[in-house]
């Protein structure tokens, strides 16, 4: 009888378990409401897709711009960055940043990115100043940037009903250089 | 001439109505709960490689079977794939994808129990009441949720709500591609904005508000209604919120799987010979496709004809 009643009620004690564990992380560890499962979904605008990373290079006191996504293999891994950036997630992907090697983008033209970043209303005035390569040819050695520093920034939207305006507020940010 | 296609079609509605009831009623009720669940898993779960793998080599093959479809071991072994598939996504899974795991792990689990029936039933009610009450929750907690920040933005940004947006608020389609391009370059992670303007209609903040105090109260209803003690009042009309919310929310707000998981779990609720309200989930478990239809596009168009 014990067995029954605790196999009829292990699933809603399992959504409820979820639910508060999902409350202590958008409260401590900057998840979105919308996601982990805690049903905080159209409850604000919070959103995951809507959470901008900014990605910056810092070489020869020059601060370069850079586009995250490049950087990532797949969606889900940028997906992981804009749900949740707590330290170790936004660490991980500033070391990986940094270890690569990039390039001036001389022909001042959009850096090739795919999926649902194709959305993002691209026009032909680019701000991608650098992309980063692998294998690069001998003509473009004297092109190539190894980062003294990387910085990685995520970022929430704040709408103000008043103003109308629409702003971002800064969730988490981490620097990572040799020292 | 309208009149005798209209009587025509409600009597026909009666005899298929009829019909269904008996089946309803039968022992064929379990079989169609399990039924609805794999149809809603085999359309709308199909989110990684993994997932699309385990459902589409299990999923048929219960729903041609009805041997392998009440087989306590293929609901053990499903939930299992499932939940390996599922965690692949945990950071960006949706809750109404949570929601149809908790759903296949209380199915398997009722397996085990002696009383099966009653245990879906129990799970349907309690996973709906909680959701909404976590929803509930959510949207108290959340003062730009309350003060109609939230929805006023979404009526500004969000394209599924772009024509809900024109019909209650006028906001025309240069409006909405003024703010959509000041949206997507705050969003982009290159065009570095840190602010930018958004045009809005002054009637918007009002409505915001209202909207956002009925969807408290009508989750909440929902939440109390399917949480309460079953022999209570409130839990026995619970259904009539529930199909509110469906009916009034996922024509503007797509969201086809969870409306699908809503019906399913709504049919299984329905407890002793409430057949009139598994029919209506039914229905509207079949009718989910049409919620996809631009319903609200199609009355502005109609209204532009007349004026």
């Amino acid at each position: 009888m014990k067995r029954d009643k605790l196999l009829r009620t292990f699933t809603p004690f399992l959504l409820i378990a979820v639910a508060v564990l999902q409350l202590y992380l958008v409260y401590t560890k900057n998840l979105t409401p919308w996601k982990g499962g805690g049903f905080g979904m159209f409850a604000s605008i919070d959103r995951m897709e809507r959470r901008p990373v900014h990605l910056t290079v810092h070489y020869l006191n020059k601060r370069y711009v850079a586009n995250p996504v490049q950087l990532l293999s797949s969606n889900r891994k940028y997906e992981r960055i804009q749900s949740m950036p707590h330290y170790s997630i936004l660490k991980e992907f500033a070391t990986s940043a940094y270890k690569t090697l990039w390039i001036v983008d001389s022909l001042n033209k959009p850096v090739s990115i795919s999926g649902d970043f194709q959305n993002n209303s691209l026009d032909d005035k680019r701000l991608f100043k650098i992309k980063p390569v692998s294998s690069p040819g001998k003509e473009l050695k004297n092109n190539l940037i190894r980062p003294d520093s990387v910085t990685v920034e995520v970022f929430r939207m704040i709408y103000s009903t008043n103003t109308n305006q629409l702003a971002i507020k800064r969730l988490n940010k981490i620097t990572v250089s040799e020292k | 001439m309208i009149i005798i296609y209209l009587k025509y079609a409600v009597k026909r509605f009666k005899q298929c109505s009829v019909a269904l009831t008996r089946v309803i009623s039968s022992d064929q009720y379990e079989n169609i709960i399990l039924l609805m669940t794999l149809i809603m898993v085999l359309l709308y779960m199909q989110h990684s490689r993994i997932l699309m793998g385990v459902i589409i080599l299990f999923v048929p093959v219960a729903i041609l079977f009805t041997r392998v479809l009440k087989s306590s071991h293929y609901w053990a072994i499903l939930t299992i794939f499932i939940i390996v598939g599922f965690y692949q996504l945990i950071h960006s899974a949706d809750n109404h994808t949570y929601l149809t795991v908790y759903w296949i792990i209380a199915i398997a689990l009722s397996f085990q129990t002696k009383q099966r029936m009653e245990s879906i039933s129990l799970n349907a009610r309690l996973l709906i009441g909680l959701c909404f009450g976590f929803a509930t929750i959510w949207k108290i907690l959340s003062p730009e949720f309350i003060d109609g920040t939230f929805f006023h933005f979404t009526f500004l940004t969000d394209p599924r709500f772009f024509d809900i947006a024109e019909l209650i608020a006028g906001i025309t389609p240069d409006i909405r591609h003024a703010n959509l391009d000041s949206y997507n370059m705050i969003k982009s992670s290159t065009e570095r904005k840190e602010i930018v303007q958004l045009i809005s209609p002054p009637s918007l903040s009002t409505l915001s508000i209202f909207i956002a105090y009925w969807t408290v109260v009508l989750e909440g209803w929902i939440a109390v209604a399917f949480l309460a003690p079953v022999d209570s009042k409130i839990s026995k009309y619970r259904d009539i919120p529930l199909l509110i919310f469906m009916i009034t929310t996922y024509p503007i707000a797509t969201v086809r799987g969870f409306a699908t998981l809503l019906a399913v779990m709504g049919f299984a609720q329905c407890r002793g010979n409430n057949s009139k309200m598994r029919i209506i989930y039914l229905f509207i478990f079949l009718l989910v496709p049409i919620f996809s239809l631009p319903i609200v596009r199609m009355i502005i168009d109609f209204f532009n004809i007349f004026s």
